[in-house]
């Protein structure tokens, strides 16, 4: 089906199934000075066998993939598949410069690195994350899974989808996505839905109750359920921002931790919680 | 012991997993309480203390080269300690926070003894030996995650009586405050995530997502789809205005500027 609506043959097919698959390890040899450099070697050993018969070309198209490389593994196909059909073009077309497959590749990393981020690790990621929490804050087994069918069903066929699309659609509509605003609507619409759920997450996941109770008229009055009838979950929503003001100041999320951790405990010896 | 190389050996699976297809969200620490409680037996004390670490890690990952706390090894070793001593959450939280520092620290040396093969891997390329290169692939994935999973087993071997002993000598308005700590602390990851994805323009969003649950008590589900068909309404009216007038283009300037 994807190799008739992208006009494929059978062996590029094959070919475009088989870098999907070696994409997946994008990030499992990342090293400090390379990064990613030996899984984009590792996905392009076969495109280039397939396209050099020669040796001496073969080596130079590894080298030219032993280059630093980093962008999110689930949308990495996309330029895999677009560094193929490029080694296909230099292979076939003596005068073609193959100085620009490393510029298109460095020049896109970014841009994919970013909508990649936005879609997958802020929006699909903490959606997944908090139907699976749900489930999952009674002990119940449906929690995890469920969160790893709602983010990798989605992510997989991003992952799958990626090669064919890069492969076929070639260099210019890649950096023309990449200029002309495409990504960065995407990316502005992932972000709304993220913040969405960060916002409802913030709500229901973070508690903040105070437990100190005074006594009025004779009865008894609780502040936390007067918070609630005026504004529900004020608290955590005061805390998040709180935080979220420190971070912005440069304050070191492990120095917040602690210092919430400390807060908490001199809060419950005194009786505030 | 066995405990010990189980759970080292689960942090070394969990970190392969993650790394060798595509990220599949296998190191969250919900994934990885779930496999330490499958591997010693006590699955649903295994999901809770995940699902708990996790509202602290939430917002917790690598992005643009910085090192976040090591939300694995915390997550694996609090959830054992909680499982083997029979403790709740709070024991979890006290342990995982300080373990997930700690790894935090040898994150960046363990990386950089991949950067020990990049010589023989430059002479592989220079040769054009390229079977080598695909079998030493594992090889140098693992160079990191194995001294990650020696860490954890060895956290988990030699520390069961200290740690019983430290925990039995804790007065309880600590584990008590711990515990209000475990609610609290969930704010941190959130305002992490804040962090990346907050813009002036789009951070009314935020508040949108908050009162729809709070008042409303709508559950997430519910307003991830309104999120997403919200979305997409914005990007239809888009298109139908910039087809009939080009003002449309200023207006989508203001809906998506920052």
């Amino acid at each position: 089906m994807i190799k008739e609506k992208f006009n494929l043959t059978e062996e590029e097919n094959k070919m475009c199934r088989q870098i999907a698959m070696r994409s997946c390890t994008m990030s499992a040899p990342y090293c400090w000075e390379k990064m990613q450099a030996l899984a984009f070697l590792y996905t392009m050993i076969p495109v280039i066998n397939k396209y050099y018969p020669e040796k001496e070309d073969r080596i130079e198209g590894y080298k030219r993939h032993w280059e630093l490389f980093n962008t999110t593994p689930s949308v990495s196909g996309f330029i895999t598949g677009l560094a193929a059909s490029m080694e296909k073009q230099g292979a076939e077309d003596p005068n073609f410069d193959k100085s620009s497959i490393s510029a298109v590749k460095s020049s896109l990393m970014g841009p994919f690195a970013g909508i990649g981020d936005s879609i997958f690790q802020s929006t699909l990621r903490v959606i997944a994350m908090g139907i699976g929490l749900s489930f999952a804050v009674n002990g119940s087994i449906l929690g995890p899974i469920i969160f790893l069918l709602v983010y990798n069903i989605p992510a997989t066929f991003v992952r799958y989808i990626g090669p064919f699309v890069g492969y076929s659609l070639g260099a210019k509509f890649m950096s023309d996505a990449a200029e002309n605003g495409i990504m960065g609507t995407i990316t502005k619409a992932a972000s709304t839905v993220g913040l969405m759920t960060v916002g409802a997450m913030t709500a229901t996941m973070v508690s903040c109750n105070i437990g100190f109770v005074f006594e009025m008229n004779g009865a008894e009055q609780s502040i936390q359920a007067m918070l609630d009838t005026i504004f529900p979950n004020l608290l955590p929503l005061l805390l998040t921002l709180f935080c979220f003001k420190l971070l912005k100041n440069k304050v070191n999320p492990t120095v917040l931790i602690f210092g919430l951790m400390i807060f908490a405990i001199l809060g419950t010896w005194i009786g505030i919680f | 012991m066995t405990q010990a190389l189980l759970v080292g050996l689960a942090v070394i699976f969990c970190d392969f997993v993650e790394t060798w297809f595509s990220y599949p969200m296998t190191t969250r620490p919900l994934i990885v309480g779930t496999v330490i409680g499958i591997v010693l037996g006590d699955i649903t004390t295994g999901i809770v203390v995940g699902a708990s670490l996790e509202l602290v890690f939430m917002g917790v990952m690598a992005i643009g080269g910085t090192v976040p706390p090591d939300a694995v090894a915390g997550t694996a070793v609090g959830t054992a300690y909680a499982i083997i001593l029979g403790q709740g959450v709070e024991t979890a939280f006290a342990l995982a926070i300080p373990a997930s520092m700690l790894c935090q620290m040898m994150f960046v040396p363990f990386t950089a003894l991949r950067s020990l093969w990049s010589p023989a891997i430059d002479k592989w390329v220079e040769k054009g030996d390229y079977k080598t290169l695909e079998r030493i692939m594992p090889l140098v994935s693992l160079t990191t995650f194995i001294p990650r999973g020696i860490v954890c087993a060895c956290a988990i071997a030699l520390g069961s009586t200290a740690v019983e002993g430290f925990i039995a000598v804790l007065p309880t308005v600590l584990l008590d405050g711990m515990g209000v700590a475990a609610g609290m602390l969930g704010a941190v990851g959130f305002a992490l995530l804040l962090k990346m994805m907050w813009t002036k323009k789009l951070a009314v969003y935020f508040f949108v997502g908050f009162i729809l649950s709070s008042y409303l008590g709508l559950p997430l589900m519910a307003v991830a789809i309104l999120g997403i068909l919200y979305v997409i309404i914005l990007f239809v009216e888009q298109n139908h205005n910039g087809k009939s007038a080009s003002a449309a283009a200023d207006e989508e300037e203001e809906l998506f500027n920052d």
